[in-house]
């Protein structure tokens, strides 16, 4: 594991709630498939499975809803959905995230500017 | 204590990474949560979850360490942080109850058994027993299903270290204090006839197998065969300690001091044997 790899895990963990809340408004998933949908997306864990305690925390918390679904791979499988609340939570989520990103964008290109300069 | 044990055992298996090591990870991690006092239910699709992911991961050609970092442990335990909940009030009240039961029963058992005699004499020395018992009733569940993972490896060292140090003086304290007290308060308190002990015995389990069916966290010894394994250990050990507990009792009993061995022996057993049937009772229910 690269450290540019390390260092975007930390970055994603962060945020994880929300990417996997994102992920679950698009269709139910089960955990594997997230963790693929993730890195179709360019976003990769030094850990997969830290994806359950957060998980097991939306879950808990009412966002999300778990439930058994038959696999053609074997024994029935555990899928997540979004809940009402999860929705919410989604859009509350979404509006934060953008004013971090625009701010840390912001300073960032000023840095830039400066050194330009 | 024995989830560590397995942890250290599936870290170094997890160097070599073999198929095999999927299952035994999982095994791991399953111990590590019923040790932890997750709620049975929760382990089983914790447990599934887990495999599947595994299972899918390694079609992909990926290692276990990349789904669970590098501590297994670590992993395991951030997962089962959220399900972990305190008993609730009436499973502890009812936890406590049965065990004040359970060591009042044994008391006069061990009266009956000892002295040979179907009525017995109660004194304020059987209450201070029956009291030291039940305040060291906190560390045998420690030693028994282990310490919080949150403690550090070193302080679980010294702290089973002080438990086995408190686990052998106990029964000297027990002896010191008996003799105290039955020096202070010769005179009896009231007679305890085996009828009260009969009852007192119905009561203990019929707490025990009400706390036990409530106990969410209980092992099913029917389900997995590592656990049947480990309950079949217990029944034999049972059997056991009742048959040397017996043969002492037929070459020992005339000797006054000579008797403590085999009544707790046959104790122990019968004991052991009867919470093993309550278990599988409650199980059933």
């Amino acid at each position: 594991v690269t450290q540019d790899n390390k260092r975007s895990s930390q970055l994603l963990k962060g945020v994880l709630d929300l990417c996997l809340l994102a992920l679950l408004s698009e269709q139910p998933c089960y955990g594997y498939e997230m963790i693929q949908k993730l890195a179709d997306r360019g976003l990769s864990l030094v850990s997969e499975g830290s994806i359950y305690p957060v998980l097991s925390r939306l879950e808990q918390g009412g966002y999300i809803e778990g439930y058994r679904e038959p696999s053609p791979e074997g024994p029935s499988r555990k899928y997540y959905r979004l809940l009402p609340q999860g929705r919410r939570r989604l859009a509350q989520g979404t509006a934060e995230w953008e004013r971090f990103a625009h701010g840390v964008n912001r300073v960032i290109r000023q840095g830039e500017a400066n050194e330009s300069d | 204590m024995a989830s560590t044990e397995s942890f250290d055992k599936e870290k170094q298996m997890n160097q070599t990474e073999s198929t095999q090591s999927v299952e035994a990870v999982v095994e791991a991690c399953t111990l590590y949560w019923i040790g932890r006092g997750i709620p049975r239910p929760a382990v089983d699709e914790m447990r599934a979850e887990f495999r599947d992911h595994l299972q899918a991961a390694r079609k992909d050609g990926k290692s276990i360490r990349a789904v669970t970092g590098d501590d297994i442990q670590a992993f395991a335990s951030a997962w089962s942080e959220s399900y972990q909940q305190p008993a609730a009030l009436p499973t502890q009240l009812l936890n406590w109850l049965s065990a004040a039961a359970w060591i009042i029963a044994g008391v006069a058992l061990f009266k009956h058994l000892y002295g040979q005699q179907f009525t017995v004499s109660l004194y304020w020395s059987d209450i201070v027993a029956v009291l030291l018992l039940l305040g060291t009733l906190p560390l045998f569940y420690r030693l028994t299903f282990g310490w919080p993972a949150s403690l550090s490896p070193e302080r679980r060292q010294r702290a089973e270290v002080i438990g086995a140090a408190v686990g052998i003086g106990l029964v000297g304290l027990l002896a010191i204090v008996t003799a105290v007290f039955r020096q202070s308060a010769p005179s009896p308190l009231t007679a305890w006839p085996w009828r009260l002990t009969t009852a007192t015995i119905v009561l203990a389990s019929v707490l025990t197998g009400a706390a036990l069916r409530m106990d969410l966290t209980r092992l099913r010894m029917h389900t997995r065969s590592h656990l049947r394994r480990r309950a079949g250990r217990w029944n034999l050990f049972g059997v056991f300690a009742l048959i040397i507990g017996a043969a002492l009792s037929f070459l020992a009993m005339p000797e006054t001091a000579g008797r403590i061995m085999p009544v707790w022996l046959i104790l122990l057993g019968a004991s052991t044997l009867w919470l093993w049937f309550l278990h599988r009772l409650a199980t059933r229910w």
